[in-house]
């Protein structure tokens, strides 16, 4: 962990006490408090935004309900925190913490609510949602509905403060040790007992294994948040189902960073297939979405494009090639297969920057 | 039970559990401690980016 995810984790941890020191909402209103107060020691700029948007969406949501202009809100709404996202990520010199996650719970807060399925939250409600610390670096992208009825129900637990406890204590083991110091060495021996090969073999080869390490550490994280989450007594959505016994891409990236794919899913594949009418064309805009949600920049829209590739590969061509293969061993292969996939986006994308540039 | 504990109850006698659980987490947290003097590389997804 980086100083600063530390000091991140440390305050979430300071911020368990803090949520049991009122029952219900209140606990967590505490627990927003302290989050506003750390967003604004180390990036004033996000602590401004976040607590600024947090507190003006819902009355204003409010008055266009009163108005009939729910849609003109909905669209002016998305359109300003998708450019306060892109601005935020390309100028330079900015400090911008948690924007990737934060952007996406305010797009989800937007959409349900100009989608009929949820009424304007309170100002409260909505604070408490935004600024839940434990959630706010790292994800999940989880949803206010469900937060709100997990607030609302959290009881203290004692079996579940533990539970929380231990999956702390596994998250960290897996992000510090297995991801930075195993996977990590793993890493550096392979780079030098590789490092006289083909450069594109040797940049393949390193990207599977900084899939590997990125899984140990992002999952690893994962855990941390919902731990301390479940420490709170509340329960988020997981972010993780066994990405390893994945049997194909769409089924991989269905295990994978679960709570953006889902986003993904629900406001970005379903509408554009909707209006579309085309699988393909809103499964490129979702994979667009998720390559741009990492970074706007050419290379994640090769990324994209790639992962796209991959899914109408794994879904059209492949399966006839794979059906002879015994069961087993296609259970085997599979993640194998799927690996090499991820892992050869960056030095052919890289190659292609190369040769275009 | 916490989940670990609940694995492990699988596994051996109800008496080893206690120690075992002990000794797990006893590993764990040396290892984080010694892991942590590490300077580990700022990942895309933990987003504390801009610093």
């Amino acid at each position: 962990m980086t100083a600063l995810s530390t000091l991140v984790v440390l305050a979430a941890l300071l911020a368990v006490p803090l949520a049991w020191l009122g029952r219900g909402n209140r606990g967590i209103a505490l627990v927003a408090l302290l989050a506003a107060l750390v967003l604004a020691w180390i990036s004033p700029l996000s602590a401004v935004w976040v607590v600024g948007l947090g507190a003006l969406l819902p009355p204003a949501m409010r008055l266009a309900e009163r108005q009939g202009l729910q849609s003109w809100l909905a669209a002016a709404a998305a359109v300003l925190v998708l450019a306060v996202f892109a601005y935020a990520q390309l100028a330079p010199g900015i400090v911008w913490i948690g924007g990737a996650f934060f952007t996406l719970r305010q797009l989800h807060v937007i959409a349900e609510w100009w989608m009929g399925r949820i009424a304007a939250p309170s100002v409260a409600a909505h604070l408490r949602y935004q600024l839940f610390l434990p959630a706010m670096f790292v994800g999940p992208v989880h949803r206010l509905p469900a937060f709100e009825r997990q607030c609302a129900r959290r009881r203290w637990d004692l079996a579940d403060f533990l539970a929380g406890a231990e999956r702390v204590l596994i998250g960290a083991f897996s992000a510090e040790f297995v991801g930075n110091v195993v996977v990590a060495n793993l890493r550096a021996h392979l780079a030098f007992r590789l490092s006289h090969a083909d450069p594109f073999l040797l940049d393949w080869a390193l990207s599977a294994t900084d899939w590997v390490l990125l899984f140990f550490n992002f999952a690893g994280m994962t855990a941390i948040a919902l731990g301390i989450a479940l420490m709170m007594g509340i329960r988020l959505e997981e972010n993780f189902n066994q990405p390893w016994r994945a049997k194909d891409l769409l089924d991989f990236w269905s295990r994978w960073h679960m709570s953006l794919t889902e986003w993904c899913r629900d406001y970005v594949y379903r509408p554009v297939m909707a209006l579309t009418r085309s699988t393909l064309a809103g499964l490129a805009a979702a994979m667009l979405a998720i390559g741009l949600w990492h970074e706007i920049s050419f290379y994640y829209v090769g990324w994209s494009i790639w992962q796209s590739l991959g899914v109408v590969l794994s879904r059209t061509i492949l399966p006839p090639l794979a059906a002879p293969i015994p069961a087993g061993l296609r259970r085997v292969l599979a993640p194998l297969a799927i690996l090499a996939w991820l892992a050869l986006a960056r030095p052919v994308i890289n190659l292609l920057i190369g040769m275009a540039g | 039970m916490t989940p670990l504990a609940q694995y492990l109850a699988r596994l051996m006698p109800a008496w080893l559990v206690g120690p075992a659980l002990a000794c797990a987490y006893a590993v764990m947290l040396i290892c984080v401690l010694i892991a942590s003097s590490n300077d580990a590389a700022q990942i895309i997804y933990i987003d504390v980016r801009g610093q």
